[in-house]
């Protein structure tokens, strides 16, 4: 019962890049958070404090070089090869901080492969790419690639990948970067929406005071520790 | 010190990425090796070739033959050394005759060897004979009955069981005109080995000293008035002074100091009249070198497509890097570097790699060579040597590579200070080009004059239609105008009409990739059938070659959105295969540029590989059906090398005898009888025979047939089938082969002795008698074929050897085993016309006459129950020839004299197999030329899709992200490779066949029976999806193993 509680648990987590060499690199020095199902939390924190490489660690992209990340109440540890993928399909939906999109896919057909590879029906899984595109203002971008987009363009293309396997846990890594702020507020007014609707989970890097404020929770980060959790 | 920064800069970029670098010089390294590779061993076979027949002729540059008096004394040697001529460094008389041998143990015979009569003072300029250990042989230690063996001779001789060795003896049965003037067991003195300079026939005849020799033939010639039957030699050969041996002009100075001194110091009269002096060394020099020219015009054919892949190699390398340069240069320029720094750092990076790769690639080049070099050896039998490499080909492999790597690289990076360095590239491989441009309006144009002109210039007018394209070397000529007036056109029209009506995009290059396909297989598959003449025909094919490559590639490339839409629905149909479809074609519509250039070096390589298989799988399995029906039903034949009595009836012997095991199986036997050489007339002599001029006379061996030969209780035996070309008019349709029935017609005349009028028609009265002639190939090297018209009359000297009977051709043989057999067993080696009489007519020729002939048989032909190729032919003939010719036994007994006839019993398979041989043999050499081609494409397809898609780290770190597993990643790299290895194999495999039939065509003259090599292809298939696959794998799998996290960060 208690553990159900937290969709994600990290205990003690670390990262070390490039042990042994000159250039090691304490990326995180002990991570200890847990986080509801249905909570919207940002994270902040300076620039090089460890923001995404914690990220890729909650989606399973790295391994940790200590500690342990519960998610459901399953250790990551336990999943295969095939069942990351699967989880990260279904469970997880990631926005990146660059360069989010295949660039040899039109808009349309980045926001499908998450769908393909669920093996939905391809009539169905266009009709959903194709809403939450329009839903993010860029029905009339549906066929241009990458290259054709804009930065914000191109970040909401992300986003609507992220979300169109209505995941239940969002990881963003600044997923309002290069938005204006009208639009930003927009996404934001997304997400608390879906969050409210759909219960989903929603951890949002960011450097903005504005988006911070509009989330449930803040957890401030530095050089790879939790300084700071509002909770 | 202040080094520059663009070194500074291109050193960093070097050395910094080194795994990237490493694969840019690999790529240019093999493609250079692959320049170098075709060049040198080219080169290196030049030399051995020259060398195997230069060798074959020792240090012999001259040589001395007797015209009327074959025989003459060999004090003329000594009187031409006292003449002291200048640049002759050292003269030796000999004797050459020729010999059966016959191996008593075994019952293994050979007719027609060399049995030579050798001076034992002969300077040793003209060659030692060595034995395996490398000791000389002393020729006058030889004992009297001794001789000594060629190698090559005795392993003909020999079986797996039963080898030959020095103390053996064997039966030597040596024939002068109708005299046999050695007929003993002569025991092996030594073998000698194929070493060393001067050792004719690549040590496939038989020595015994001179002195001895002449005492066997003195008692022959001691009636022949005016001769002096002692000291006989019938050939002399001269060296020169090295220095001079290679100089034609020099040798034609000794020549005529020859007949000088014959005539002062010899005290000969008219010596031009009794001596034929032959410039040897220098007239096989350039024999081969003319060979050489044909087989080196074929190896740069098909080198071409090998360079042609290393071309692309670079270019498909050199691409990656700079478009993976495009955001670098964006960012240097935006911190203020000057475009001449960036270009300066540019220059330098691939001047690096270009020099770097340029040099490695001339060692892969030698290597290619030397395996080339070696497997010519193997494939010919000749001992490899070392490649020749000359710094020519180091020089012209290592500046294309250079050029074309520096071109590749730094043409782009010199316009990409100004633009967008990808879209710059891509103008190379116009495949998005926006259509036509002014500029294609003018090249078009430009196009469409030079075509025109090039039409004017040429002395056939094509508006002859059919008629133009009669020879092969006017069709080549027609193919690049035509070319050019078909695209230029094309560009002009579509540029016109775009300013009038809505055109689709790409029209214009649609248009041009469909001619460039088309025209060479209107070329290949229908023109080339209308000529008929053979003349040239190779540029024909290189043009081809290049035309359908580019073509083909071209069309797939600027259809690549249709191919990759089709590949995605395809593969795509399976739910779950969905998103690696996705994922994989859309990469390959994306980058048009790259996923072309690696599909064309694919496709490159494929239509090589094929083109090469299907031609040499033909020309292997296509002559069957040819030789079955050529062999007009013959299974094996029989030669004696001394004639037999008519009355003894040999061929029947053999069909009755109860010793010989498979003699039931014969089904008809035929004995006949074929002459020597003999004179035939072409123009009729007016005043006096012109004997000595060859443009009037041919030399010909005669047959003689009759009815019993031919017809067994009615029935036609030996379809022999013929073809005829009419008189006067030329008519081509005339020159079709003749129909059974007109066939036995035919042979019925000659036959039955009846009369032919001057349309070649049989008349009953005021004609002349029957002729039958075989093609005949004037020179065997360049393979020209002459074909006296059906009415045509050639006059053959009577038995008085003064007077002339004309007669008239009916019809020619097209191909016969008893005219090829003639030619390759060496029989008459001097006849290469084949003439058939009726036996009526033959006891009133000379040829007949003169030797004794009439009355006597020495060619038998057999018609067994056997298919043609059985095993059991081959068995038969080996029992005939034992039962022929063992002493004391069989037919020898019967015979009653025991007498050696050397009867050599060959199946008919074996004269085409041995015909073949050398085609198969070089078929053989050009696969291994091409595999080693098809390996080194093979691997630079590795080095470019490695690197390519190292560079997509972030894509997969990215699709990993989103839920593709691991196998899904790798799954679509897969996909993706084996596409492009697909569509090579499919221009490949159509491109292959078209030219292969092209070139069967053209090399093969229409004997050769077009087929497609399934299982080649099906060989190719199998070998561009392993290596596709292994081209996926390799960089696929590397790049799923890398943590998605970190290939996310991945920036190139
Ligand atoms: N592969 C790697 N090897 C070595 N060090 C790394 C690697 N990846 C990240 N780092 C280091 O780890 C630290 C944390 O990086 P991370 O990307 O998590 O920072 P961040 O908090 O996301 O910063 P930003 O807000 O700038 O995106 C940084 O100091 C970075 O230099
Ligand atoms: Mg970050």
């Amino acid at each position: 019962m208690e553990k159900n509680e937290y969709i994600l648990e990290l205990k003690d987590v670390h990262k070390i890049y490039g042990r042994g060499t000159p250039n090691e690199v304490h990326a995180l020095r002990g991570i200890n958070l847990n986080i509801r199902k249905g909570e919207m939390v940002a994270m902040m924190g300076p620039s090089g404090c460890g923001k995404t490489t914690m990220l890729h660690i909650i989606g399973g992209l790295s391994k940790p070089t200590s500690g342990t990340i519960l998610v459901n109440g399953i250790n990551l540890d336990d999943f295969s090869g095939t069942k990351l993928a699967d989880f990260r399909n279904r469970e997880l939906g990631f926005i990146f901080q660059l360069f989010n999109l295949f660039p040899f896919l039109t808009a349309l057909q980045n926001v499908l492969v998450p769908l393909l590879i669920q093996q939905l029906d391809e009539g169905e899984a266009r009709t959903r790419a194709n809403i939450i595109l329009r839903e993010l203002g860029l029905g009339g971008r549906m066929d241009h690639r990458p290259g054709e987009l804009s930065g914000g363009q191109e970040q909401r293309v992300a986003i609507a990948r992220a979300l169109v396997t209505q995941p239940s846990i969002l990881l963003g890594d600044e997923p309002t970067g290069d938005l204006d702020t009208l639009t930003s507020s927009d996404i934001m007014d997304l997400f608390r929406r879906l969050n409210q609707e759909n219960k989903q989970t929603m951890l949002l890097v960011t450097h903005n005071k504005f988006v911070g404020n509009e989330c449930d929770r803040i957890i401030r980060m530095n050089d790879g520790i939790v300084v700071d959790d509002d909770l | 010190m202040v080094t520059p920064t663009p070194v500074k800069f291109a050193y960093k970029s070097v050395v910094r990425r080194r795994q990237k670098n490493f694969f840019s010089i690999l790529g240019i390294t093999l493609g250079v090796a692959l320049l170098a590779g075709v060049q040198i061993s080219v080169d290196s076979i030049t030399f051995e070739w020259q060398n195997m027949f230069l060798h074959s002729g020792g240090e012999r540059e001259i040589t001395i033959m007797g015209i009327t008096n074959p025989f003459f004394n060999e004090s003329i040697v000594e009187k031409l050394q006292q003449a002291n001529i200048a640049n002759m460094d050292g003269i030796t008389g000999r004797m050459t005759l020729t010999t059966t041998v016959f191996w008593e143990e075994e019952g293994t015979i050979e007719t027609g060897i060399t049995f030579e009569g050798v001076d034992s003072n002969e300077d040793d300029t003209f060659g030692e004979y060595k034995t395996k250990e490398g000791s000389t042989i002393d020729i006058s230690a030889i004992p009297d009955g001794n001789i000594i063996i060629g190698r090559e001779l005795v392993e003909l001789m020999e079986t797996k069981e039963n080898k030959l060795a020095k103390g053996d003896s064997i039966e030597i049965s040596v024939s002068l005109g109708s005299f046999i003037v050695v007929s003993q067991p002569m025991e092996i003195h030594e073998i000698y080995e194929d070493k060393g300079r001067g050792e004719e026939n690549f040590a496939n005849n038989i020595v015994v000293p001179l002195d001895w020799l002449q005492t066997q033939i003195q008692p022959f010639f001691s009636q022949v008035p005016g001769v002096d039957s002692a000291n006989l030699i019938n050939i002399i050969y001269c060296s020169l002074d090295k220095e001079v041996s290679d100089d034609e002009d020099v040798s034609d100075v000794v020549i005529s100091n020859i007949f000088g001194a014959l005539e002062s110091e010899a005290g000969i009269p008219m010596p031009l009249q009794q001596f034929i002096i032959i410039n040897t060394r220098i007239t096989t020099s350039n024999m081969v070198a003319a060979m050489m020219n044909n087989l080196g015009q074929i190896l740069w054919i098909f080198g071409s497509i090998i360079i042609f892949c290393g071309l692309l190699l670079i270019t498909n390398i050199n691409l990656m890097t700079v478009e993976e340069r495009e955001a670098q240069t964006g960012i240097m320029r935006a911190i203020g570097t000057k475009k001449r720094q960036i270009l300066g750092s540019y220059v330098t990076e691939f001047i690096t790699l270009g020099f770097v790769g340029g040099f490695l690639g001339i060692f892969g080049g030698i290597l290619y060579g030397m395996f080339l070099v070696l497997m010519f050896g193997t494939v010919f039998g000749l001992s490899a040597t070392w490649p020749v490499v000359s710094s020519q080909a180091i020089i012209i492999a290592f500046v294309a590579g250079f050029v074309v790597s520096l071109v590749t690289g730094i043409l782009p990076a010199i316009r990409a200070s100004n633009v967008n360095i990808v879209q710059v590239i891509r103008g190379i491989i116009p495949l998005d080009e926006k259509e036509p441009s002014r500029k294609g309006l003018y090249g078009g144009i430009i196009m469409l004059l030079i075509g025109i002109f090039l039409l004017g210039t040429y002395d056939v007018n094509i508006l002859e239609g059919q008629e133009a394209f009669r020879q092969m070397s006017d069709i080549e000529f027609f193919f690049m105008p035509i070319l050019l007036i078909a695209i230029g056109l094309t560009l002009v029209v579509v540029f016109f009409a775009r300013k009038l009506v809505e055109i689709p995009e790409k029209l214009a290059l649609q248009i041009v990739s469909l001619i460039l396909v088309i025209w060479p297989m209107i070329n290949l598959l229908v023109l080339l059938d209308w000529a008929i003449e053979n003349t040239g025909g190779m540029m024909l094919i290189f043009f081809a070659i290049f035309s359908l490559i580019i073509g083909s590639t071209m069309l797939v490339g600027i259809n690549l959105d249709l191919v990759a839409n089709t590949g995605e629905f395809i593969v795509g149909l399976p739910k779950r295969f969905k998103t690696v479809a996705l994922l994989a074609f859309r990469q390959i519509a994306a980058q048009k540029t790259r996923s072309t250039l690696t599909f064309a070096i694919f496709a490159s390589v494929l239509t090589l590989n094929i083109f090469i298989g299907t031609f040499s799988y033909s020309f292997r399995y296509g002559f069957d059906s040819q030789v079955n029906e050529s062999s007009a039903e013959i299974d094996l034949i029989a030669l004696a090398d001394q004639d037999i009595n008519q009355t003894i009836n040999y061929a029947n012997l053999v069909k009755e005898s109860t010793t010989i095991a498979g003699s039931s199986e014969i089904e008809f036997a035929a004995g006949m009888t074929i002459t020597d050489e003999a004179f035939a007339f072409t123009e009729e002599p007016v005043e006096s025979i012109p004997f000595d001029d060859p443009d009037k006379h041919v030399r010909a061996a005669v047959i003689d047939i009759n009815t019993t030969d031919m017809w067994n209780n009615n029935e036609w035996v030996f379809p022999f089938p013929l073809e005829r070309q009419k008189m006067g008019d030329f008519d081509p349709t005339d020159d079709d082969e003749l129909t059974m029935q007109e066939n036995e017609q035919a042979w019925q005349g000659v036959a039955n002795n009846s009369y032919v009028d001057d349309k070649g028609k049989i008349v009953t009265s005021g004609g002349k008698p029957v002729i039958i002639t075989a093609l005949y190939t004037q020179d065997p090297m360049s393979m020209e074929i002459g074909e006296p018209p059906a009415g045509k009359s050639l006059w053959l000297l009577n038995s008085t050897g003064n007077g002339l009977i004309e007669f008239k051709v009916i019809a020619h043989f097209i191909e016969n085993p008893i005219n090829d057999f003639i030619i390759v067993g060496s029989i008459s080696p001097g006849s290469k016309f084949v003439f058939f009489v009726s036996s009526e007519w033959t006891n009133l020729l000379s040829a007949f006459t003169q030797n004794n002939q009439n009355g006597t048989e020495n060619l038998f032909l057999f018609k067994t129950s056997h298919f043609l190729k059985s095993e059991s032919n081959f068995d038969l003939a080996s029992d005939i020839e034992s039962w022929s010719n063992a002493v004391d036994k069989d037919f020898r007994l019967l015979h009653s004299n025991n007498r050696l006839h050397g009867i050599e019993v060959i199946p008919v398979w074996d004269i085409y197999e041995t015909q073949l041989e050398f085609m198969y043999d070089f078929m053989t050499f050009l696969q291994s030329f091409t595999s080693m081609g098809f390996i080194v494409g093979v691997m630079g397809l590795l080095v470019v899709s490695i690197r390519s898609v190292s560079e997509r780290k972030r894509e997969i770190g990215m699709m990993q992200s989103i839920g593709l597993t691991r196998f899904g990643v790798i799954l679509a790299v897969v996909i993706e490779l084996i596409t492009m290895g697909l569509i090579g194999l499919a221009i490949g495999v159509f491109n292959g066949i078209i030219l292969g039939y092209g070139l069967i065509n053209v090399a093969g003259e229409g004997n050769a029976t077009f087929l497609i090599p399934w299982n080649i292809i099906a060989t190719y298939t199998m070998i561009t999806l392993g290596a596709a696959f292994l081209a996926a794998i390799i960089p696929g799998w590397r790049a799923q193993k890398i943590p998605p996290s970190e290939a996310l960060r991945y920036t190139g």
